[in-house]
């Protein structure tokens, strides 16, 4: 008895130490006094961006961010993403305080009770978003897809596409393999012919379709559906430092201003960063061009539609106001 | 006697159903102590629901999940694909340990390749057993024999080369035949260690789901879990997570018992504390 009394009392202190922690942790955070001088003391703002290379990868070589929020003592750190839902389980675990990502990402987090808000729009979303099959495939019309295996990635905004175009063709997804695959796994797949079909977002689809080895069956423009990508900061981040969000906004614009002016040379860039033809980034350009403006009325009635769809599928669990987590201030202070 | 006595004698002699109560209580008390504090920090709002739902919360999504038929359905699948994979892959490695374990010349043909393949982790060669072997059952059954092969191979080839070599000597002065010595004397001397390869052989299959899973399939487990995971709903992942730890160890304790049925004989160190 003595001997397990030992043991009851070291895990009784175990666990004293564990919630004194958590105490101390707390303190610490809510301690955190915000007068000028201390302000951004060993803040450090990490940055999201999805694939390596690209407008990011010119935006890191260049040191565009570190020398603008070096200048207030904040460092800066980036992460490399595969894809929109990742970003957003890094935002809730806080280790992540701005992201670029599609439009269901977004309405999978808001469901999720993670805190965002949306600061711009990156991405029009007409031709962004796809569904390819094989070159020779026989496959017609979205419709022909009924009884065959197609990949996508869950919770992108591709899987969004892939839903609503079932709908639009009157098919239910029961009358189909979905595969839930990333676009890493499902290159390889679709080349070897695992599967039919994969509805994916660019450049997987201009890849694809230049390269001879698939054709869209079906695009945004085809089907009416939007697919726009957004720029997201973590609320937290964003109600503490709504400067460095627009500061934020504003090094995104400098770069952007620089794709522009220096088209030739960021194709060139892009072309050899891929390792492909430089006509390949030019058709990725005229899919899916980068922008980061303030988002209108009419996206957000359509991001509406897509929240509204995803939870009649039962993709998310519950109704959301999207409307909630726009908001327009910071970009419109950046591009003054 | 008088009563005093008889307590006394109690005292003295603690009867096995005591010991082994306050055995099960001790095992308990940590993890109840934990869920408590864990659901009071909760409900205090001191954790991030998406990083860490409230038990309360867990049991809810568990409940649901289970009179919906969602989890039983996939569940059944995974326990189909591991037990598949299991005997597949803990058949060949146990056949694989005993001819190597019986031959030296084997043991340098065979065993330089295996522990080369043995550290090929799951990850690395999922894409290829997918291009290879499609999105079907196979790709999935053959990585879990994958895993499953080689606690087995290694523990059984231990175990035969472990035994003491006296007994070889007793067994030559007993006039043995082959087959005698392989029954009475190596397979039962080498039964603690297949059973060891068991059982990691079994956990092994079982962890191998969570990756078979995981890439291009839309039933199991793992998929549960993963598919939770795009669209941040923790409460899945964690019912998914705790449903493999109780299967596992439900498994595992039916083999131990398995074990300790068929290995009474053994006479070895069981803690220094244990009564």
């Amino acid at each position: 008895m003595k001997k397990q009394l030992r043991w009851l009392s070291a895990a009784i202190i175990i666990l004293a130490v564990f919630i004194s922690g958590c105490a101390a942790k707390d303190n610490k955070e809510s301690g955190n006094a915000k007068d000028g001088a201390d302000k951004y003391k060993d803040l450090t703002v990490t940055i999201g961006y999805q694939g390596s290379g690209g407008l990011f990868g010119k935006a890191i070589e260049e040191k565009w961010f570190e020398e603008e929020f070096d200048k207030l003592g904040v460092k800066v750190e980036f992460a490399e993403f595969q894809s929109g839902p990742p970003m957003t389980e890094a935002m809730a675990s806080n280790r992540l305080d701005f992201a670029g990502l599609g439009n269901m990402p977004i309405i999978a987090a808001q469901a999720a009770d993670i805190k965002f808000t949306v600061i711009s729009q990156a991405l029009e979303g007409k031709n962004n978003v796809a569904i390819i099959v094989p070159k020779d495939s026989d496959i017609q019309t979205v419709a022909d897809l009924k009884g065959k295996k197609v990949s996508v990635a869950k919770g992108s905004n591709a899987y969004n596409f892939l839903y609503r175009g079932l709908e639009s063709a009157g098919l239910k997804s029961t009358d189909l393999e979905i595969i839930p695959l990333q676009p890493d796994e499902a290159q390889p797949a679709f080349e070897s012919g695992k599967i039919d079909a994969w509805a994916t977002w660019d450049p997987n689809i201009t890849l694809n379709t230049l390269q001879d080895k698939a054709r869209v069956l079906a695009d945004g423009e085809q089907l009416g559906v939007l697919s726009p990508s957004y720029y997201i900061a973590r609320k937290q981040f964003a109600d503490d430092y709504p400067e460095l969000v627009t500061l934020y906004l504003k090094v995104l614009d400098k770069a952007l201003t620089w794709e522009n002016d220096n088209w030739d040379e960021a194709i060139e860039r892009y072309a050899a960063e891929r390792n492909v033809p430089a006509a390949i980034i030019e058709a990725i350009f005229k899919r899916s061009k980068s922008i980061s403006i303030p988002v209108t009325d009419e996206i957000i009635a359509e991001q509406q539609k897509t929240a509204d769809f995803q939870f009649e599928i039962k993709s998310i669990r519950k109704k959301i106001d999207v409307s909630e987590v726009f908001d327009n201030s910071f970009i419109e202070e950046a591009l003054k | 006697m008088l009563p005093q006595r008889i307590q006394a004698e109690k005292r003295r002699q603690p009867s096995r159903f005591s010991i082994q109560s306050v055995n099960v209580l001790l095992g308990v008390l940590l993890p109840v102590i934990l869920l408590a504090v864990w659901q009071i920090a909760g409900m205090m709002g001191k954790l991030n629901p998406t990083l860490l739902p409230t038990p309360g919360v867990i049991v809810q999504e568990f409940i649901s999940l289970t009179a919906s038929g969602e989890l039983l359905r996939h569940l059944e699948i995974s326990t189909w694909r591991a037990l598949l994979g299991f005997l597949l892959g803990g058949g060949l490695g146990l056949a694989a340990g005993l001819w190597v374990g019986f031959s030296y010349k084997t043991e340098r043909l065979i065993d330089p390749s295996l522990q080369m393949l043995r550290t090929l982790p799951h990850l690395a060669v999922a894409p290829l057993f997918i291009l290879w072997f499609g999105f079907d059952e196979t790709s999935k059954v053959l990585l879990i024999a994958k895993g499953a092969f080689f606690p087995m191979y290694v523990n059984t080839f231990l175990g035969i080369r472990s035994v003491d070599g006296k007994l070889f000597d007793v067994a030559r002065v007993l006039q043995f035949s082959r087959w005698q010595m392989i029954s009475k004397l190596v397979l039962p001397a080498s039964l603690p260690n297949i059973f060891l390869g068991l059982r990691l052989s079994i956990g092994v299959a079982w962890l191998g789901l969570v990756v078979a899973e995981m890439m291009g399939s839309s039933s199991g487990i793992g998929y549960l879990i993963n598919d939770a995971r795009y669209f941040s709903i923790t409460s899945v992942v964690f019912v998914g997570i705790i449903v493999f730890a109780l299967v596992g160890k439900v498994t595992d304790s039916l083999v131990k018992l398995l074990e300790r049925r068929l290995l009474r004989w053994q006479d070895s160190y069981r803690g220094g504390d244990a009564s």
